[in-house]
């Protein structure tokens, strides 16, 4: 690894930290932290360790075959079969979307005392604007380095003095004890909001929108590993700040709002207004990534000619996929939807929908034609086709059982 | 007419079956909605403690109140209350009044 490539590596690491933790990460581990303790760690170590092998895999493909995953599926599976994914990919990212507004606007509420309802369209605005006016790197790097503010919630943990060998055995999948269906029905959560198919999308193009090539195959694999593992670091954060405030106290999350308490509580009145700027940070840097995946998944898969880094003329389709997403997704909040249960089934419903997306590209992964002699190792087929195919099957148990209240 | 004979046993047991599935059901919703109750009511004894110690401020409390308050109604509007459950939500609704007039008290004496 040379001297450059050691600062790209930094760069992308910090890049990975910044952009992991968003509305989704932030509601399910707070709320599992909160009714279970410690217990529900495994799902965020579980959902990181997949997305370490997703994210290494994009990087890879993109850096091998020179073309980002969603035209490598049409390619190779046909158009009919590419409308599976598509449609697939546009309901996960709506609703991923809608709740990544919300969460904005709910820390626009937390700092201003005005009601997250009233500034969604704003929102949905700036968010347009920033896709019309920025970069791809503007929007890669900007974001994400001040997404690194997120910290707070690791400076929180340690502030709430968690015993560690209590912390150590939530790392361990145990059976609950209390409230099944909502232990399962979180778990499942949490790994969706860990494997969000975005990102994966979103590198790959990010790869072949920075020209990578086979001599980046070791900064991807170390970008990665160590950008992901950091950033399911804060997610523990959040749950066990979380599992330190609420659990002992009988508090289950009911609204958004009381996250913050879990931050004020070791931190105070510094920690809110971060918290809150944490929120919106985080939140706008996932709904920027969002809009941009979409256009990319519709423009890469049907060959329209696609590119952050041209003039939104001389890339209309893109163009207009993204804004069209925009303004649907700031409806429901608009009208008032709760964002915390948008979220929550946001979450629940990426991890049912996650083999559509991510078995396709499995098979990619171990064909010679697009990665030659890069094709994936056993391990990696067996872990991601390991935790992808539990998560589902876990999904569709749990997900009735928690809309029809079982306990 | 033995078959009918099955046929009214298992509408019976059918029957049997969906009114025990409505009973656990009901018991179940009592459940929830006094843990949703305690839950509000500790969230607002931790919201009053950091409030006194200025580690939120009072834009915060009045949104937390509102939460909690939509919260209570929501309960009090979908659920035949018991005498105890509805004890908690009396409980809970003095408290949410209680803090709006400390802090209506509190920002006219500009705190």
């Amino acid at each position: 690894v040379k001297p450059k490539q050691v600062l790209e590596i930094a760069l992308g690491v910090v890049t990975s930290v910044g952009g992991f933790l968003e509305v989704g990460s932030i509601a399910t581990a707070a709320q599992g932290g909160a009714m279970f303790g410690f217990q529900l760690i495994w799902p965020i170590a579980l959902g990181t360790l997949c997305l370490i092998f997703l994210i290494e895999m994009a990087g890879r493909l993109a850096a091998v075959s020179h073309h980002p995953l969603p035209s490598v599926v049409r390619e190779r599976f046909g158009f009919h079969y590419f409308c599976i994914p598509l449609a697939a990919e546009s309901v996960i990212d709506l609703l991923v979307l809608a709740s990544e507004i919300g969460g904005i606007c709910l820390g626009l509420q937390l700092l201003t005392g005005v009601p997250f309802s009233f500034w969604a369209l704003p929102v949905a605005f700036l968010i347009w604007l920033l896709l019309w006016r920025g970069t791809f790197g503007m929007i890669e790097y900007g974001v994400s380095v001040l997404g690194l503010t997120t910290v707070i919630f690791i400076v929180a943990a340690i502030k709430t003095h968690p015993a560690l060998a209590k912390i150590a055995a939530g790392f361990v999948p145990t059976l609950p004890t209390h409230h099944s269906a909502q232990y399962w029905f979180l778990a499942v959560s949490m790994i969706g909001a860990t494997i969000s198919p975005y990102l994966v999308n979103f590198y790959s193009s990010g790869a072949v929108e920075d020209k990578w090539s086979e001599k980046d195959l070791v900064p991807n694999r170390i970008t990665a590993g160590l950008g992901m593992s950091f950033g399911g670091t804060i997610s523990v954060a959040v749950l066990i700040a979380a599992a330190m405030i609420f659990h002992p106290r009988g508090i289950r999350i009911d609204s958004y709002e009381q996250v913050a308490l879990e931050i004020t509580a070791p931190l105070g009145l510094w920690g809110y207004r971060t918290f809150a700027l944490a929120l919106i940070i985080a939140c706008a840097g996932a709904a920027l990534e969002l809009s941009l995946d979409i256009a990319y998944v519709y423009a890469q898969g049907f060959g329209w000619r696609w590119s952050k880094n041209i003039q939104p003329a001389q890339a209309s389709r893109f163009t207009v996929v993204y804004t069209i997403f925009v303004c649907l997704a700031s409806l429901p909040i608009a009208l008032g939807v709760d964002p915390l249960k948008l979220t929550m089934f946001s979450m629940a419903i990426t991890a049912l929908i996650l083999p559509l997306i991510v078995l396709p590209f499995l098979i990619i992964m171990n064909d010679k034609r697009y990665l030659r002699n890069h094709c994936n190792h056993v391990l990696s087929n067996l872990v991601v086709c390991f935790v992808i195919i539990l998560t589902a099957v876990m999904a569709a148990v749990a997900i009735p059982l928690e809309i029809f209240g079982g306990q | 007419m033995r078959k009918y004979q099955h046929f009214g046993v298992v509408l019976f047991a059918c029957a049997g079956l969906f009114f025990m599935g409505c009973e656990q059901n009901s018991t179940r919703e009592v459940e929830q909605t006094r843990e949703t109750l305690t839950s509000w009511s500790n969230s607002l004894i931790l919201l009053e403690e950091q409030w006194h110690e200025g580690r939120v401020p009072p834009t915060y409390v009045k949104q937390m109140l509102k939460r909690a308050d939509k919260a209570l109604t929501k309960i009090q509007s979908s659920t035949a209350l018991s005498g105890e459950v509805r004890e908690s939500a009396a409980a809970v609704q003095a408290h949410i009044h209680r803090l709006q007039n400390d802090l209506t008290t509190a920002s006219q004496h500009g705190r």
